[in-house]
């Protein structure tokens, strides 16, 4: 569904339409499961390279990165090679390089999925300090509900084949949300009519 | 971390060079005493300080001579680099070129050289230019088939978020396919830079009248075993040289 959003491959028949307007690779930022960070590049040629293929490498454009690099805890390692950082470092820079992107949408088809309990906490976390100044759509492809429930606004349930959409449900939860939200009576309750209208829809499905 | 990685670095060095080099010293100096006691004749197997006297006193014609082969190695190997790297471009490129080219590129390797290098040499004489050829042709293969190989790598994920990046044919060429096709070619040149330098001498010993391989070919039936020993010297510092000079701008130029 992200690959034919993204424009990376082409609908058998119909279209992808945003806004009434058509979409073209390039104007969407797509960041995959893995990384796919250059490993000959270093961190910071990494997170300059969509710049520099839409020529828009600039003083504004990389003091953006500069400053954006500062929130996500990835400055220190601008000049380190990618072998060279943790999992949970090359997701931050994979994904701060999609917001880099300077794209109207963003596609997240399950960043974090490779990562341990623990360092997807401390990305949430970085996530929800960067929200205000990405200021862009997103949608996130996860099997996470915890994950789903912390990020969102809305989510959206589907499942693979024809009728694959099944129903949609809106977050209520205000920004910026800390880590210990998901102990909250709130959340708490989200997570519980959420699994309860999964259980719905695998009821009808049987 | 730095630090840490420096001093993974340091003794990796010293478990990968420390090692060969002491066994090389104990063997040098165990086949110096069997030659001093007798145990070998020296006119058959000659000592080590034999040969470091032979090296020291021809230095001059031994250095005329390596400068022959040298330039043989060095031209063969830089035109089997060029055409080599030329034609991989294209049979990657074009399934038809690789189709109707492919083939032949593994037969040319079925043809023993030592078979080859005498026509090559009615046809082009016993100067440089059949040396030139016959290093070419045995260098030609590996480098081939590494810049093929490479340019094949398959990176679909990763063509795929340059093109969502707004990357066009040519950019991803440029950022993706050549950096994950030097791995590849720079196996493919280590290779050819050793055996360029056995192409060449395979030449010299069919013949020629200059060269290192010359040398060892005239010397050994006038028993001048330091001779010929001197000049295996020589050949192995210098394929080594080359090797190494090789490995030098793969780190250079590989990261990651």
């Amino acid at each position: 569904m992200l690959q034919l959003i993204s424009g990376v491959i082409e609908p058998d028949s119909g279209f992808v339409k945003f806004e009434n307007h058509n979409k073209r690779l390039g104007e969407i930022a797509y960041m995959q499961q893995d990384d796919l960070l250059f490993p000959w590049l270093d961190v910071k040629e990494n997170l300059l390279l969509p710049l520099k293929i839409k020529n828009k490498l600039s003083k504004k454009t990389y003091d953006d990165m500069i400053e954006k690099s500062n929130i996500l805890g990835i400055y220190e390692y601008l000049s380190f090679y990618p072998n060279e950082l943790s999992g949970g470092l090359k997701q931050r820079v994979a994904f701060l390089r999609t917001i880099l992107q300077d794209s109207e949408f963003i596609l997240l088809d399950e960043p974090f999925a490779s990562l341990d309990a623990i360092k997807r906490i401390e990305i949430y976390s970085w996530i929800e300090k960067l929200k205000d100044y990405i200021n862009k759509s997103i949608i996130l492809v996860t099997h996470d509900i915890e994950e789903a429930l912390f990020l969102s606004d809305q989510i959206i349930v589907m499942d693979s084949g024809k009728e694959n959409f099944k129903f949609n449900i809106d977050i209520v939860m205000p920004h910026p949300r800390k880590v210990d939200v998901i102990v909250e009576k709130n959340f708490i309750e989200q997570k519980k009519l959420l699994i309860k209208k999964l259980d719905e829809v695998k009821n009808i499905a049987n | 971390m730095r630090s840490r990685i420096l001093l993974t670095n340091l003794k990796n060095f010293f478990s990968v060079y420390f090692l060969p080099i002491i066994t090389f010293v104990i063997m040098l100096i165990i086949w110096q005493i069997l030659c001093n006691i007798g145990v070998f004749e020296t006119w058959l197997l000659p000592s080590p300080f034999m040969i470091i006297q032979e090296l020291y006193s021809s230095k001059f014609f031994l250095l005329e001579h390596t400068f022959t082969t040298a330039i043989e190695v060095i031209l063969g190997l830089s035109f089997a680099m060029i055409f080599g790297t030329f034609i991989g471009f294209f049979m990657s490129g074009y399934k038809f070129l690789e189709r109707s080219i492919l083939p032949y590129v593994i037969a040319s390797q079925v043809i023993p050289i030592f078979a080859l290098a005498p026509i090559l040499i009615v046809w082009f004489g016993a100067g440089i230019i059949s040396k030139i050829i016959v290093v070419f042709l045995i260098s030609f293969f590996p480098i081939v088939i590494g810049v093929f190989d490479g340019l094949k790598t398959n990176s679909n994920d990763m063509e795929n978020m340059l093109r969502t990046m707004g990357a066009n044919n040519a950019q991803i060429f440029k950022i993706l396919k050549i950096k994950l096709a030097l791995p590849s070619f720079f196996s493919g040149v280590k290779v050819a830079s050793v055996s360029s330098v056995i192409g060449a001498v395979v030449a010299e010993w069919i013949g020629s009248k200059s060269g290192l391989g010359w040398i060892m070919k005239v010397s050994g039936p006038l028993f001048q075993t330091e001779r010929v020993f001197a000049s295996i010297v020589i050949l192995s510092i210098f394929a080594s040289i080359l090797f190494l000079g090789v490995k030098f701008l793969e780190n250079k130029l590989v990261k990651g």
